[in-house]
């Protein structure tokens, strides 16, 4: 079972409901936590999971050797700019390079070699039970993607049993790297506030679920009694899969790099959450399989 | 002309909410949301759009299967795995084929494909990437965007927006002001490249805290002014103050902070800048503006 | 000598634009006769998807410019022009482009030989 947690707009909540679901879930399954947000990876900061071993994302780029003619047509056919023929040389700038590779197909005297630069890294590690795994990139780099991916394939590797439970921490916006982190998963878990950014940020969450033709249900956090985003969910036929309210206990909690798990209040609130959501897939595979 | 950037490394710090607060104090600058992926700035800025223009910003290849013997050199030049084999039935149900299909959302418009196919099957075609608008409010004109659902290149959008707010900063001689994203990659990147100043709004959480830091090593490796303005600080005064530790050990200016304040919600719901008010958060903005546009007018 | 500036319009009286990877034109002219010679050309780096300025500045080592004008130059675009071994100088924007060339044949213009800020990201 595959959870992606995700929500437009930052800071409502995804990494507190990830971790803490991940938390109540490892003593009855094997639990796998992703943390996809890999410009601002947080679940660390609340699992401290003991590190098992880092690997580092590397993006390919072009070092043009002897052959090189000048002849320009990687230039030409790089969309990137990140090569430039000018005085007698090929000039390249790696961190305008997207490693795709297209210079070295159209060089006809195969002049070019690859080189790889570090984009960031790859850390797995374990707490209590949870399986812990997060993409961090490097301050200054601007590709998200190349982590992305390589995360998402080193969690494919991870996941051997279907009764598996992956929770996967995604971004937050509408971007490609929402799609990329989100996709193929069996629910996707909106986490939102109710202010009047919280829900108008829910609104492109859910068009975006609607297009890539994903499950999912709401989960409201800073729940302060209101109907706000009850309404807006009545009216869209949207499941509200349970509420976090607002606490300031929950604040400060939070606000230490803690997670909820040492309070029976708290710790409940979350299994029973969790209890729904195992409950809601199992139904949605049943009446897809009816379907 | 000056270009002040807001924004936070983590989300949900409070970002807009200053923005906001800025735009209505300053009263005469170009605003511009550059949070393209989730804009709210727009909703507590009442507005009116002059122009809207859809911008065109990226391209997807595609394959003219008319052309395309199946050789599947597309599928192996592909890094972004975009590239994926489908299945078209024939007519009546025979003569099955198997083609290359492109996934457009995985497509980076790198052309690899294109360049590698021996028929000249694939070609590049532009996409569009969202809609750009110019509004006028009463606190200046405001520059927005909206990107197409799914859409690659919100960078790109971006820099579109700020393109738009920069022409009509320097026809009315004035300064910009961006409300960004949270993050730290190509977003981030293409928001505060050329700014003159960076204002990160921050939170009393260990998160926070981490995510400033993260930002912190991003402006300063493009080496732009940076000071930071901690929102809701007597949340948890400790950790503010570890912040200001930190802060200060990074080399960079704690310019105000802000107290918790149940108006600032409240503010939004009624779709107004918190400067509307007296409240405790309202009085704090007002004093870190006027430390922010006493530099403005200096330079 | 061949000189480019980059410019907001296809007229020796419109001004320098002071972006020079993102101008919307480039004026191309010998030194010696602008008013005969002037040429406008679309900025081809516009269309590209990002490294404006690099792309910008391969095109005027293509054009074989000898004497580059424009506002400031971003680090990569910087590279390029110097390795391509073009002169560039720095003109405000509030200059037409006649006033440009005048300012420049005084003396008057400063070289670029450092970066203005990048204008990255926009890929």
């Amino acid at each position: 079972m595959r959870l992606a947690v995700l929500s437009g707009k930052g800071g409502t909540g995804k990494t507190t409901v990830a971790v803490n679901l991940a938390l109540s879930w490892a003593p009855y399954r094997i639990t796998t936590y992703v943390d996809y947000d890999v410009e601002e990876p947080n679940g660390f900061i609340f699992l401290r999971p003991q590190i098992q071993s880092s690997s580092t994302v590397f993006l390919p780029y072009p070092k043009i050797n002897g052959a090189c003619t000048l002849c320009g047509k990687c230039s030409e056919a790089c969309q990137y700019h990140a090569l430039a023929v000018v005085g007698g040389q090929v000039l390249v700038f790696p961190e305008l390079c997207h490693g795709c590779g297209t210079c070295g197909i159209v060089c006809p005297v195969d002049a070019v070699d690859e080189v790889k630069r570090s984009l960031g890294q790859i850390d797995v590690g374990e707490r209590d039970g949870v399986q812990c795994l997060q993409g961090v990139l490097k301050e200054g780099e601007s590709l998200a993607g190349p982590v992305i991916r390589e995360l998402r394939h080193l969690e494919k590797k991870h996941i051997s049993q279907v009764e598996e439970v992956i929770v996967a921490d995604c971004p937050p916006g509408s971007s490609c790297s929402v799609i990329h982190s989100a996709e193929d998963s069996d629910l996707a878990l909106l986490v939102t506030e109710p202010t009047l950014f919280g829900l108008h940020d829910l609104k492109i969450a859910v068009r975006l679920m609607r297009e890539m033709g994903l499950d999912f249900g709401v989960i409201q956090n800073k729940d302060d009694g209101g109907t706000l985003i009850r309404e807006y969910c009545t009216q869209e036929g949207i499941t509200l899969l349970g509420s976090i309210p607002f606490d300031l206990e929950i604040a400060r909690i939070y606000s230490r790099g803690q997670s909820l798990m040492n309070e029976p209040k708290w710790a409940d609130l979350f299994k029973t959450l969790g209890e729904r959501i195992v409950t809601e897939v199992n139904l949605r595979k049943t009446r897809g399989e009816r379907a | 002309m000056k270009q002040i950037a807001i924004i936070s490394g983590k989300g949900g710090t409070g970002k807009t909410t200053v923005a906001a607060a800025f735009a209505e104090l300053a009263e005469q600058m170009i605003v511009a949301d550059c949070d393209v992926e989730a804009p709210n700035l727009h909703l507590v800025l009442a507005h009116r759009v002059k122009t809207e223009t859809e911008y065109v910003g990226n391209q997807t290849a595609c394959i003219n299967t008319a052309l395309c013997t199946q050789c599947k050199r597309c599928i192996e030049v592909c890094r972004y795995e975009a590239v994926s084999e489908k299945i078209q039935l024939g007519e009546g149900l025979q003569g099955e084929k198997v083609f290359p299909y492109i996934d457009s959302k995985r497509c980076e418009g790198c052309a690899a494909c294109v360049y590698a196919c021996p028929t000249q099957a694939i070609q590049l075609y532009p996409e569009a990437t969202g809609k750009v608008f110019l509004s006028e409010t009463n606190v200046g004109d405001f520059a927005h965007a909206e990107l197409y659902l799914a859409a690659d290149g919100s960078g790109k959008l971006v820099a579109e927006v700020r393109r738009l707010a920069r022409d009509e900063a320097r026809r009315q001689n004035k300064a910009v002001l961006i409300d960004g994203s949270p993050g730290i990659g190509c977003v981030v990147i293409s928001t505060i490249t050329g700014c003159q100043q960076v204002l990160v709004v921050t939170e009393p959480s260990q998160s926070g805290k981490h995510d400033l830091e993260r930002v912190i090593k991003l402006t300063g490796h493009f080496k732009i002014p940076t000071q930071v303005i901690i929102n809701k600080w007597d949340i948890n005064p400790e950790v503010s103050q570890e912040i200001e530790a930190a802060c200060s050990q990074l080399g960079v200016t704690v310019i105000g902070k802000i107290p918790f304040d149940s108006m600032v919600p409240k503010a939004i719901a009624l779709g107004h800048p918190i400067t509307r008010y007296e409240s405790p958060a309202a009085g704090a903005l007002r004093e870190i503006w006027a430390k922010i546009s006493l530099e403005l007018t200096d330079s | 000598m061949r000189i480019a500036i980059s410019t907001g319009g296809r007229d020796l009286e419109k001004f320098v634009d002071d972006r020079f990877g993102r101008c919307p034109y480039f004026m191309f002219c010998d030194s010696e006769d602008p008013m005969g010679t002037a040429e406008y050309k679309d900025n081809p780096a516009l269309a590209g998807t990002g490294g404006a300025g690099i792309a910008a500045a391969e095109y005027m080592a293509k054009e074989k410019v000898e004497v580059l004008i424009t506002g400031s130059l971003g680090p990569n675009a910087l590279r390029v022009i110097e390795a391509g071994n073009i002169p560039a100088y720095t003109a405000s924007e509030s200059m037409t482009l006649t006033e440009a060339i005048k300012a420049w044949k005084e003396g008057h213009l400063l070289k670029i030989s450092e970066a203005g800020a990048a204008h990255a990201g926009e890929r």
